[in-house]
């Protein structure tokens, strides 16, 4: 008999077959307050990480871009802008909460047009081969159970010469800072999250996921092993997070 | 520095630049019509590059994918020296400031700053109501004038009693004479060394 096989969720081990739904879990619960909760748990400061993502994008008018793990749209909101009315932006989430959030954020806001908003699994995408400019995913590929399939995704759907970028958490060498953050993210995070959405679980999985990612070299090797090239990485807040880049050759 | 705190001046200045330029309709289409290219300000001195791109909003970038239209490039001193001076087309012709690629757009930018007229009692108005602010502004635009008048009358005693009275500096046209005959004497000595080394190229030529 085959033995099954398993991956992480947060610092448990779990079949790798439960852990889209586990992870399915967290984001439902998570969904309606996410906004709020991103503004509170990073000081607002993911908003200058996503800023600084947007200047790595190169994203011109008529531009086609595919914003996975989009969630609220906040990405997606700022590539609309850019590539105008003869461009495409694709919002999608594997999580259907979330995607109603974005969808409902962004018909809020004025948006529409050019953007579509698709259900979709980072592993398996909907989309033809060649088909992107762009891919960016912020904070979506820790929740992932299989990156590297997700990764040669982006690749195959990816335009020749298009680009991928992957801004999340990552790995500090700073020891003070790591202690400081360590403190933070195990007591303040769990803490913030039952006040605000009575649900301290999924903010410890939050924390505990973060650790477990791949740190800024592991994910850079991975982007080569997908067939990245030119693959380069930049740390932000001291490497709390890091933006990866690949172009597709 | 970290691209955080770049990130954060950045949006800060971008967000107050353009909340500003909704207060001046006509500057902010001089800019808009200049979308959506691309000028990079290089300091050199603390080294720093910004990239400005222009459209109906700006956007103030640390890191542009392409190459930008045109380059600005100089210390931070000079750069300074430009956004103090009114006319900022001339200011910068006579600037330490290099000039690279589309100069047009450099100018253009130039020339929407020069007219920069930001409505402020307009702005003042949207949280005070338009009699506060119209009292507000008329106080400080008196205020203003006579800070202004005030300040040039300083400046052309000062240098009325350093020239005249102190003598220790020469009159407008005396400088200038004196910077002509200057320049004569420089273009004069660079003629007689050019006669020089072509005496000394056919000194030595073998006969």
């Amino acid at each position: 008999m085959s033995e099954k096989k398993t991956t992480h969720f947060g610092y448990q081990t779990v079949d790798a077959e439960a852990k889209q739904g586990k992870v399915a879990e967290v984001f439902h619960s998570v969904a309606a307050k996410y906004d709020v909760m991103n503004d509170l748990m990073s000081f607002g400061i993911h908003r200058l990480w996503k800023r600084f993502t947007m200047e790595f994008t190169g994203v011109r008018k008529g531009d086609s871009v595919l914003d996975i793990a989009g969630g609220t749209g906040d990405l997606t909101m700022k590539f609309s802008d850019l590539v105008g009315p003869e461009g495409k932006v694709v919002l999608a989430d594997i999580n259907d909460s979330m995607l109603k959030v974005g969808r409902d954020r962004l018909l809020d806001k004025g948006y529409s047009g050019n953007i579509e908003c698709v259900q979709a699994n980072a592993e398996s995408l909907p989309f033809e081969d060649n088909s992107f400019d762009v891919v960016t995913m912020a904070f979506g590929l820790r929740n992932v159970t299989d990156k590297d399939q997700a990764l040669r995704e982006f690749n195959r759907v990816l335009k020749p010469g298009g680009r991928l970028l992957v801004l999340e958490f990552s790995k500090t060498n700073n020891p003070l800072l790591k202690k400081a953050y360590d403190l933070y993210s195990f007591t303040a995070l769990p803490f913030m999250g039952k006040l605000i959405t009575n649900d301290s679980e999924s903010y410890r999985y939050l924390a505990e996921s973060i650790r477990m990612h791949p740190g800024q070299d592991e994910l850079k090797a991975m982007f080569e092993d997908a067939d990245f090239a030119n693959c380069e990485y930049h740390n932000l807040t001291g490497g709390i997070v890091a933006l990866h880049k690949g172009i597709k050759p | 520095m970290d691209q955080t705190l770049v990130q954060g001046a950045l949006a800060s200045a971008q967000r107050i630049i353009n909340q500003a330029l909704r207060y001046d309709a006509a500057s902010a289409q001089k800019l808009a019509a200049l979308a959506p290219k691309v000028l990079a300000i290089e300091i050199t001195q603390p080294a720093m590059v910004i990239y400005v791109q222009f459209g109906e909003q700006l956007r103030l970038m640390a890191h542009y994918e392409d190459q930008a239209q045109a380059r600005l490039q100089g210390d931070l001193q000079a750069f300074i020296n430009l956004a103090s001076n009114k006319d900022k087309h001339a200011a910068l012709m006579k600037s330490d400031i290099q000039i690279q690629g589309s100069s047009q757009l450099a100018m253009g930018l130039a020339d929407a700053m020069s007219d920069l007229d930001i409505d402020f009692e307009a702005m003042l108005s949207e949280l005070t109501g338009p009699v506060v602010a119209h009292v507000v502004g008329k106080n400080l635009r008196r205020f203003g004038g006579w800070l202004k008048g005030s300040g040039e009358k300083l400046k052309q005693d000062t240098v009325e009693y350093v020239r005249d009275e102190l003598q220790l500096a020469p009159h407008k046209l005396e400088g200038e004479s004196r910077f002509t005959e200057i320049h004569k004497l420089k273009l004069d000595s660079e003629r007689l060394e050019a006669r020089i080394n072509r005496l000394a190229t056919h000194l030595n030529k073998p006969t």
